[in-house]
């Protein structure tokens, strides 16, 4: 618990004061003065870890009454609270921890808490909970149920994305510079970059991201902790055995879309198709084993979901075909063909291969 | 110690850079006119403190204090000034201590007692 005094010659203020506090509960006030002079006789004898202190007082000038509680109490802190800007330099003189201008509102107000907990080493309880970062399908970064971060521009979204895609690998300035800014000249491009990786970090503490979660260090390697990544699920997914159904249907959840989905990224490309061709792996797979498990319905629903994404993939028709023939459905074997074969024409100029000739022969 | 200095050049800094060298004893102090020279310094290689000049439309002394801030809470930011305009917000992004050109000797040694 920290205890703290206030002192304003004005009793609204001081209950002003003591309202902003309800929201601390590690917070105790342990005394609220009107008269400056017995504050100090008071702050003297309970050694309170910070004082609340007006400076415009009748009775006593608040710098005044700073070092005169300095003396009494070396390990006090300072908040000065004030309507007066003209002390400052005088309060960094006297070590003030704070100096709130009147009015205060709750976000400066919340500041100088942090302040006082850093300075006291308070343990701050983290609530659990979970921090989303999304790039299939639409690009968010979101606590669990919460608004997503607002970027101030496209850019430091975009230089977001990019430290994201290579998160755990030093990059040189120069490579940044050159996939993120290649038409401004360097100067422009170099200042752009440090204002951009200042606004990121700006947003994250804003959204009291930690740097336990998220950090960039000065090789502009981003560092992730124990946050719910997609891309990074969907590669550890990969590397395991992707015999497991019960990985195979997450990873395929966790395709909601195209990677970055939406946004126009030159450097982006080469990871979308790798994506994309993992995706059509694991729903050719996931259909696989469906097909033998005999629940064909689910088959089909993957395989014409992995046929819409990619439809020149000879396996899917492949499939396709033969879980039509398993089932009797000769008509849907015979429509999917031919959709198939009109597609390939139109936008290969090209025949379906001799097996799926062979197939579709059979049929028939 | 390790000490960095961002403001323009001229008598000032001299000076200040002539009393901190006294002041710490062992370590360095460098001296910077370019902000982003000076973020980039303090990102490869921490400093202890950082006198960051504000008021000068060259220098975005309080935004580069906060790049500095964003690179470790534990480097202490002073800012200076040749005006006491800038304390308020000084405090407002958590700075260590605020000087008003021209420098006192005392004010100076005095941020390396506590």
């Amino acid at each position: 618990m920290i205890n703290v005094v206030l002192v304003d010659d004005e009793r609204p203020a001081l209950k002003g004061l003591e309202f902003l506090l309800k929201e601390y509960p590690q917070i105790s006030i342990t005394g609220m003065y009107t008269n400056p002079l017995t504050a100090i006789e008071e702050i003297g004898r309970l050694k309170p870890q910070v004082v609340f202190l007006d400076i415009n007082m009748p009775q006593l000038r608040g710098i005044d009454a700073a070092s005169r509680i300095l003396d009494l109490s070396a390990r006090t802190d300072i908040v000065f609270v004030t309507a007066f800007d003209q002390y400052a330099v005088e309060a960094f003189d006297l070590y003030a921890l704070d100096y709130l201008l009147k009015p205060i509102t709750p976000e400066r107000f919340k500041k100088t808490i942090e302040r006082v907990m850093h300075k006291n080493k308070a343990v701050r309880k983290s609530v659990e909970r979970r921090l989303k970062i999304k790039c299939m399908g639409c690009f968010q970064v979101a606590w669990d149920n919460q608004e997503p971060i607002k970027w101030r521009t496209e850019k430091t979204k975009e230089l977001f994305a990019f430290l994201l895609q290579n998160n755990g690998r030093n990059i040189s300035k120069d490579e940044l510079l050159d996939k993120l800014w290649a038409e401004d000249a360097p100067e422009k491009a170099i200042r752009q970059l440090y204002n951009g990786i200042y606004y990121i970090r700006k947003a994250l503490e804003e959204y009291g991201i930690d740097r336990s979660l998220t950090r960039i260090d000065s090789n502009y390697n981003l560092m992730l902790g124990p946050v719910d990544f997609d891309v990074r699920r969907i590669y550890e997914l990969s590397k395991k055995d992707m015999h497991d159904s019960d990985m195979l249907e997450e990873m395929e959840t966790l395709y909601t879309g195209e990677y970055l989905a939406g946004e126009d990224y030159q450097w982006a490309y080469f990871e979308r198709e790798g994506l994309r061709k993992l995706s059509q792996e694991c729903l050719i797979k996931l259909a696989r084993q469906y097909i033998k498990k005999g629940y064909y319905d689910k088959a089909e629903s993957k395989l014409t979901k992995a046929y819409s994404q990619n439809p020149y993939e000879e396996m899917i028709t492949e499939l396709l075909l033969q879980l039509y023939i398993a089932t009797g459905n000769k008509s849907k074997a015979v429509m999917h063909f031919k959709s198939y074969s009109e597609i390939l024409k139109e936008d290969l100029g090209i025949e379906p291969n001799d097996k799926l000739n062979g197939i579709y022969k059979s049929i028939k | 110690m390790k000490v960095y200095i961002l403001d323009e050049r001229g008598k000032n800094r001299d000076q200040l850079q002539y009393w901190l060298a006294e002041d710490i004893k062992t370590g360095t102090v460098e001296t910077f006119e370019d902000y982003v020279r000076f973020i980039e310094k303090v990102g490869q290689s921490p400093p202890d403190f950082c006198f960051i000049r504000v008021g000068k439309s060259k220098i975005p002394g309080l935004i580069t204090s906060e790049m500095v801030r964003q690179v470790s809470a534990d480097i202490r930011v002073v800012f200076i000034s040749n005006d006491r305009d800038y304390a308020v917000d000084a405090y407002e992004v958590g700075a260590y201590g605020y000087l008003v050109y021209p420098l006192q000797r005392d004010s100076v040694a005095r941020l390396f007692r506590q």
